[in-house]
């Protein structure tokens, strides 16, 4: 049950840096998400862990001990690969006993006639049997035990890798993308799967993903990664709410959050392009910046209400409720505002007659949810309005 | 329409049936000639109807040759080659696939560029250089010059069907805590078992064929693999030829057996539900 803490590592592949500078520290029986676009690095990162990619420099630790140039089998973990890699040619019981067999293997087991007499000796043992067949019954695997790789659906593979994974208790779990294969009913199935084993086992997981929903749904802690340097460490709400930059702003939420170019002057805070007032008493320095609202946070003003005014482009509707892309400002110069279009903006609200296609309505933002970025590093500024210092930490 | 597609069914079989008759008559025409004497074969004209009442009486022909002990040979050298070969071969294709290091390109290449050789023009360099080592006339010697010829061969067949293995299998093996050479002969082996049959087959009859450098290094006639014995029936003013055939269908048996046995083993698609895909 490792306590992680990985000391500015860095990787490279012939020179170009893959993970830059990565430095955090991880409690254990954490549930932690690497989350990040495609190519960011979180696999890289993952298999450092295991021990599968060398490390070029800094330092990784389990419980005080530099691992670095220790074997995977040394690190005590579990690795479910992204695309499940079972053994084709051992069935679901082989394939589940495969890491006990190993594990009982001496040097001189692994000759060729030995081998196969000491694999069938060990798998016949009470302890390694019963162990099979406790894992199979936790995985609802027990029908399957004779069967092999290719005659299992996708589901049951990937609980097959599981098994694997899980009939060794190892005080590491490392999942790569485990359920990107999967469709999206039973990828909510094996969410909560996970989930599950997570609490009922009570050890450290490392799970990769560049699905944000997973990552919200499961982690107790994400790293968000870009370009292979982190962007924020924190809980799934601090990511959410107090996102560090722009980067995680935009990437976490769907769609991310609206980031409008705004001015600020003497407490207001006004639209770059459309001149209008997005904000006032906001606690800023006069200059630029990104005015930040989520989605759910902008609302379509009540009668009466002042607020920015916007016209309707796109309404998608999501059942109970519609993402509707408002563009702000008015295409019509009679009205008394610019025709000079803003950014989009996207609000998620209840179903409302004037959301259709080019419809005009105003806005309403809660103020409460309104975060600010400067213009020119994309960094958040701490704290406007009293609202609360952000829980994550930026590295 | 049943009709029609009945009748296209019948000439596709009858065809099929003709071209494998075709295909398979010198077999039958080697046994049939093998139980025909020699005044019928030079004078009134071989039957269509092999003479099967004689068989117990064939291997007479033979009795004034050790055919049995060139066979015997003949199996030695191309169970040696097969083995030496695939031994070599498994070890170099396992690393060339998966290993990473300078020279790997060059050593591809050099094991490629011994197939660009004819074999008659090693036949001098290889006599003197095993006149030198002692090798000569001894059956080692002619496994060893075969295993030049076949094991790169048999390198490539290997090398590829391991190449097609996801490299994934191998790392969830290693995590399980299987050494590499475990990682070898636990996985990689097993997947590539019928490419493994497929070169066996290759290298196999790159042995049992083995004639020129036979003919070349071997002066003991006892020593003969059963081609190199065979050829000797081709006299200047005869050749017996109900002999040679009944030599040559002993000959092919073994070669038959061993590739009837190998191509159960060559079936593909075991790799199948490893990963996604």
């Amino acid at each position: 049950m490792p306590r992680m803490v990985f000391d500015q590592v860095t990787k490279s592949f012939g020179g170009d840096p893959v993970i830059a500078d990565f430095s955090a520290e991880i409690e254990d029986r954490e549930f932690l998400v690497l989350l990040g676009p495609s190519g960011c690095g979180k696999s890289t990162m993952l298999r450092m862990i295991a021990g599968l990619a060398d490390v070029t420099g800094g330092a990784i630790s389990f419980d005080g001990e530099v691992v670095n140039d220790l074997e995977p089998k040394e690190r005590e973990i579990a690795f479910v690969f992204q695309s499940y890699a079972l053994y084709p040619h051992m069935t679901v019981a082989q394939n589940i006993a495969f890491p006990l067999l190993m594990n009982a293997f001496r040097p001189w087991y692994h000759l060729p006639v030995v081998s196969a007499v000491m694999k069938r000796a060990i798998a016949r043992r009470p302890e390694v049997a019963e162990r099979v067949a406790e894992v199979a019954r936790t995985l609802e695997l027990t029908d399957y035990l004779d069967r092999r790789p290719k005659s299992l659906s996708g589901g049951q593979r990937q609980r097959v890798a599981l098994a694997r994974s899980l009939v060794r208790d190892p005080s590491l779990y490392l999942l790569d993308e485990p359920l990107s294969n999967l469709d999206a009913k039973l990828r909510t199935q094996m969410r909560s799967e996970i989930s599950g084993l997570h609490r009922r086992v009570r050890k450290s997981f490392v799970y990769v993903t560049h699905d944000q929903v997973e990552a919200m749904t499961m982690a107790t802690r994400i790293i968000v990664l870009d370009a292979g340097r982190i962007q924020q460490i924190g809980t799934p709400e601090e990511i959410y709410g107090e996102p560090a930059n722009t980067f995680v702003a935009k990437f976490i939420g769907s769609p991310g959050m609206n980031l409008i170019p705004a001015t600020a002057a003497d407490g207001r805070v006004t639209d770059a392009r459309s001149g209008q007032v997005l904000d006032r008493g906001a606690d800023l320095a006069d200059g630029d910046y990104l005015f930040g609202i989520r989605p759910e946070a902008a609302r379509l003003a009540a009668d009466g209400e002042a607020g920015p005014a916007a016209t309707v482009t796109t309404v998608e509707h999501l059942g109970g409720e519609v993402v509707a892309g408002c563009e702000l400002g008015e295409p019509d110069a009679e009205a008394g505002l610019t025709v000079d279009l803003g950014g989009t903006v996207f609000i998620r609200t209840a179903p409302h007659p004037s959301l259709t296609g080019r419809g005009r309505v105003r806005l309403a933002f809660d103020r409460g949810a309104v975060r600010y970025f400067r213009a020119d590093t994309g960094q958040r500024v701490p704290a406007t309005r009293g609202t609360p210092q952000p829980q994550g930490s930026i590295r | 329409m049943r009709l029609r597609r009945v009748t296209a069914r019948l000439l596709v079989s009858a065809a099929l049936l003709a071209f494998a008759l075709f295909a398979g008559f010198p077999v039958y025409w080697m046994v049939n000639t093998a139980l025909t004497n020699d005044s019928e074969l030079y004078r009134t004209g071989q039957d269509w109807w092999p003479h099967l009442e004689r068989l117990p009486e064939s291997p007479s022909t033979l009795a004034d040759v050790p055919i049995g002990s060139w066979l015997l040979n003949s199996g030695f050298i191309a169970f040696g080659t097969t083995l030496l070969s695939l031994l070599m071969a498994v070890l170099g294709a396992y690393a060339l696939s998966r290993y990473r290091f300078h020279g790997r390109g060059a050593a591809a290449f050099l094991l490629f560029a011994t197939q660009m050789l004819p074999e008659a023009l090693l036949v001098v360099p290889l006599f003197a250089l095993f006149g030198a080592l002692g090798l000569l006339n001894g059956l080692i010697g002619l496994v060893l010059a075969n295993t030049a010829f076949a094991m790169p061969v048999a390198l490539f067949i290997v090398k590829s069907a391991i190449d097609r293995i996801p490299y994934e299998i191998e790392e969830s093996a290693r995590v399980d805590g299987c050494p590499r050479y475990g990682q070898l002969t636990h996985i990689v082996l097993p997947l590539v078992a019928p490419s493994i049959a497929a070169a066996a087959v290759v290298t196999f009859f790159e042995g049992w064929n083995e004639f020129l450098f036979a003919n070349t290094f071997l002066t003991d006639s006892e020593k003969w693999p059963a081609s190199v014995g065979l050829a000797t029936f081709v006299g200047q003013y005869t050749t017996p030829l109900s002999s040679v055939m009944a030599a040559a269908f002993l000959f092919s048996l073994p070669a038959i057996v061993f590739f009837v046995l190998m191509q159960r083993r060559i079936v593909s698609g075991l790799t199948a539900g490893a990963v996604k895909g």
